[in-house]
């Protein structure tokens, strides 16, 4: 039997959460911390709050924790008509040297995904990325390139979908159930951990992607980390949210709207080079 | 006491294989002052985000829209699951959306969509299960009925196929076992 978790039980465990760096997870929505929480117990085997609650003093528990919090993104190109639109309207206006930051990395699948996009552009000498995640054994995972090949079907006909050639399988090798993905596509590629959306002072970044992220967050939480996030946007740098969010409160009216249907934004003002 | 006294906060619909035509039949019959959110979870093709909204909406007498994540639900509105994304109710009367892991292979899960309602609005929730090929679904109906809320399956014999309106029969006793046709007449009752 596992843990029942109420609104007071997520309260206590988020705030002993918050007492540790890079786990303030207070605002997530309640619907969704009970959802995940009751996750994360799953996975370790914790079968008592208070059991979770002393364990939090050790940095592997933590670690494990950061972990399985995170919604692993479970197919590569996922939105099709969003990297389309990516390549035709983001990357003709990023100009010759750019940054680009991912300020919730869960998983690979976004970062090769761009990766990939970069290349058959001719850009992955142009760019540098910035790949964030409270959890070091995921950026960890994530920096090997591999991928469960049980997916690769699936990311395979999103691929085709999005191009017209068919060059998917010049970037991985298939190995022992494993798509190991070259190495090269990460060369200016660096991992920071890190909680969600928290940049350094002053960092500005000329595309921003943080997909489907938001909608872990309460309401209130939301707009105020997409003011944060936003205010790490270059002057006429973009910003990619997930297709069914939105941006609210003043952002809606501040930033410009690049493709609706694949929710592309671009902040006001000209890059100084 | 009658159904249309209970003054339910939301219908929620499920249905997989078959379920558009049936949807479909429901929603052009359905008056048009029906007074309650209506919120629809069926199974669809996760790469294929356009197209079941516009088919559904031909033919429908009230507004059918894919919500936004935390969209209001509206009185007399379906909301339809966007593809590749799972759906909840929550208790301020918002969706929210979510690519958390597939759940009964699917996504959105249907059980998630239903338990979150009952969670929500317990027996101001009433749940309808359709015709569809997996289990999807039938955890989650009995968790409104558990919560006292209404129920009602998809008589088995006017299904494409049947295994979902079966595995909710074999898990709990809704409250009715109705064709496409009595549901909506059950659901137009609630018109005042």
């Amino acid at each position: 039997m596992g843990v029942t978790l109420g609104i007071n039980d997520l309260k206590m465990v988020t705030a002993e959460m918050a007492q540790y760096p890079d786990m303030d997870y207070s605002g997530l929505s309640f619907s969704f911390l009970k959802r995940r929480l009751t996750y994360v117990f799953e996975k370790l085997k914790v079968r008592k709050l208070v059991t979770f609650k002393e364990r939090l003093s050790e940095s592997e528990f933590r670690e494990e924790v950061k972990y399985h919090m995170a919604v692993k993104v479970t197919e590569m190109f996922r939105d099709p008509g969003f990297w389309r639109s990516v390549r035709h309207n983001i990357f003709p206006a990023l100009g010759e040297r750019f940054s680009v930051w991912f300020p919730d990395t869960p998983s690979g699948e976004e970062l090769f995904s761009f990766l990939v996009l970069l290349k058959e552009s001719n850009l992955l000498d142009s760019v540098d990325i910035v790949c964030q995640h409270p959890s070091e054994k995921l950026c960890s995972e994530i920096s090997l390139g591999v991928f469960d090949s049980r997916n690769g079907e699936l990311n395979h006909s999103n691929y085709k979908r999005l191009e017209e050639s068919d060059r998917f399988e010049d970037y991985f090798t298939n190995e022992n159930g494993e798509l190991t993905f070259k190495r090269s596509l990460l060369k200016n590629c660096r991992f920071r951990t890190k909680a969600a959306g928290i940049a350094e002072e002053g960092e500005l970044f000329d595309f921003i992607v943080f997909r489907n992220s938001g909608i872990n967050y309460s309401y209130g939480r939301h707009e105020e980390l997409f003011k944060e996030i936003v205010e790490h946007i270059r002057p006429g740098g973009f910003l990619a949210i997930g297709v069914k969010e939105s941006i609210s409160g003043s952002l809606k009216d501040y930033l410009a709207v690049v493709d609706d249907k694949e929710s592309l934004y671009r902040k006001p003002g000209v890059k100084n080079e | 006491m009658e159904l249309s006294d209970r003054k339910f906060k939301v219908v929620v619909i499920g249905g997989s294989a078959g379920s558009f035509s049936v949807v479909s039949k429901i929603l052009s019959q359905l008056d048009p002052g029906f007074p309650v959110p209506l919120v629809l979870c069926l199974h669809r093709l996760k790469h294929v985000r356009s197209g079941l909204v516009e088919g559904l909406n031909l033919k429908s007498r009230i507004p059918v829209v894919e919500p936004f994540d935390k969209e209001k639900l509206k009185p007399g509105v379906a909301m339809l699951a966007p593809s590749n994304y799972h759906l909840f109710v929550e208790f301020d009367s918002t969706i929210s959306l979510s690519t958390e892991e597939v759940y009964n292979h699917s996504r959105p899960a249907i059980d998630f969509a239903y338990s979150s309602a009952a969670y929500s609005f317990r027996e101001k929730t009433l749940g309808i299960i359709l015709t569809g090929a997996n289990k999807d679904g039938a955890k989650g109906l009995k968790s409104i009925k558990d919560k006292k809320g209404y129920t009602i399956v998809q008589d088995p014999t006017t299904c494409d196929v049947e295994t979902m309106p079966q595995s909710a029969l074999k898990l709990f006793e809704p409250d009715q076992v109705l064709t496409p046709d009595e549901i909506v007449k059950v659901l137009n009752s609630l018109v005042d």
